[in-house]
């Protein structure tokens, strides 16, 4: 009995402009290593629910939170002028640490979602700002 | 459902790191990579990914969930076993002159204090976790 199955269009796509043979054993390579992990993923996440317990978001929040709120005693700077400032490219990077400030900024995102996303609301505050 | 598409994109990373055993470390001390409730619940990715070689790759991502999830704000930022920075990857939106803005690239070390870092456009068509880590295996651990 025929199945039916959708091809994407980008997948056409790729298919086509995969002249040569050996960019079509890479592309038939890559697609089947994609699908395994796939499958390989959703062992690890059932496993994962047998073993551990979930976090609520308030504890996220909260461990968010106290992280940010770390950064803005650290840096003087509340988040909200923090991302202004950062995103605007007025501050730089922190040439002590480099990667402080992208991980300043998708955590103070991350809390901005949740203040959104679930009604929580900042209790904790930075000292000096 | 936006929460299952979350779980769904973390899962395949969190296998593609393991799959990625061959040139990471995942018993360094130093290995750290978000649980799937924070990326779910906060729409992020904090990762640190030891390789061999004991380079670091630092990966800093906020999600969007809009239907598809994508990376909507991205850094990653890759040091040698020196600690002297290689590669950078962000779409941080302050260098509109680059013909691939917002998502732009840095190469070579943090210039020294009142130094220019400079961007170029960037050299991967789509930035993601996953085309990230197949760019560092390709230009490090193929030979």
């Amino acid at each position: 009995m025929p199945v039916m199955i959708a091809i994407p269009d980008e997948l056409v796509v790729q298919v086509k402009s995969a002249a040569r043979a050996e960019e079509l054993d890479k592309f038939v390579i890559n697609a089947t290593r994609k699908e395994v992990r796939h499958i390989r993923a959703r062992q690890l996440r059932e496993e994962y629910e047998r073993t551990h317990r979930h976090r609520v978001p308030r504890q996220v929040y909260e461990t968010t939170l106290t992280q940010v709120v770390a950064f803005e005693t650290k840096y003087g700077l509340s988040s909200e002028q923090f991302l202004q400032d950062f995103e605007a490219g007025i501050i730089d990077e922190d040439r002590k640490d480099w990667v402080a400030f992208y991980r300043w900024r998708t955590m103070a995102y991350g809390l901005r979602h949740m203040e959104k996303e679930y009604g929580f609301q900042r209790e904790a505050k930075a000292s000096g700002i | 459902m936006a929460s299952e598409k979350l779980a769904d994109y973390y899962w395949d990373i969190y296998a593609l790191v393991f799959e990625s055993n061959d040139i990471l470390v995942l018993n360094d001390p130093e290995f750290a990579i978000s649980d799937s409730d924070t990326v779910i619940i906060e729409q992020s990715i904090h990762a640190v990914l030891p390789f061999r070689d004991r380079s670091r790759l630092f990966a800093e991502i906020r999600l969007a969930a809009n239907g598809e999830t994508f990376e909507e704000r991205y850094a990653y930022i890759y040091y040698d076993a020196g600690g002297r920075r290689i590669l950078q990857y962000d779409n941080r939106d302050h260098h509109p002159e680059i013909s691939t803005h917002p998502h732009h690239m840095h190469k070579g070390p943090i210039p020294i204090t009142g130094g220019k870092d400079r961007a170029w456009p960037t050299d991967i068509n789509f930035v993601s976790f996953e085309t990230v880590l197949q760019q560092i295996r390709e230009r490090f651990f193929s030979r």
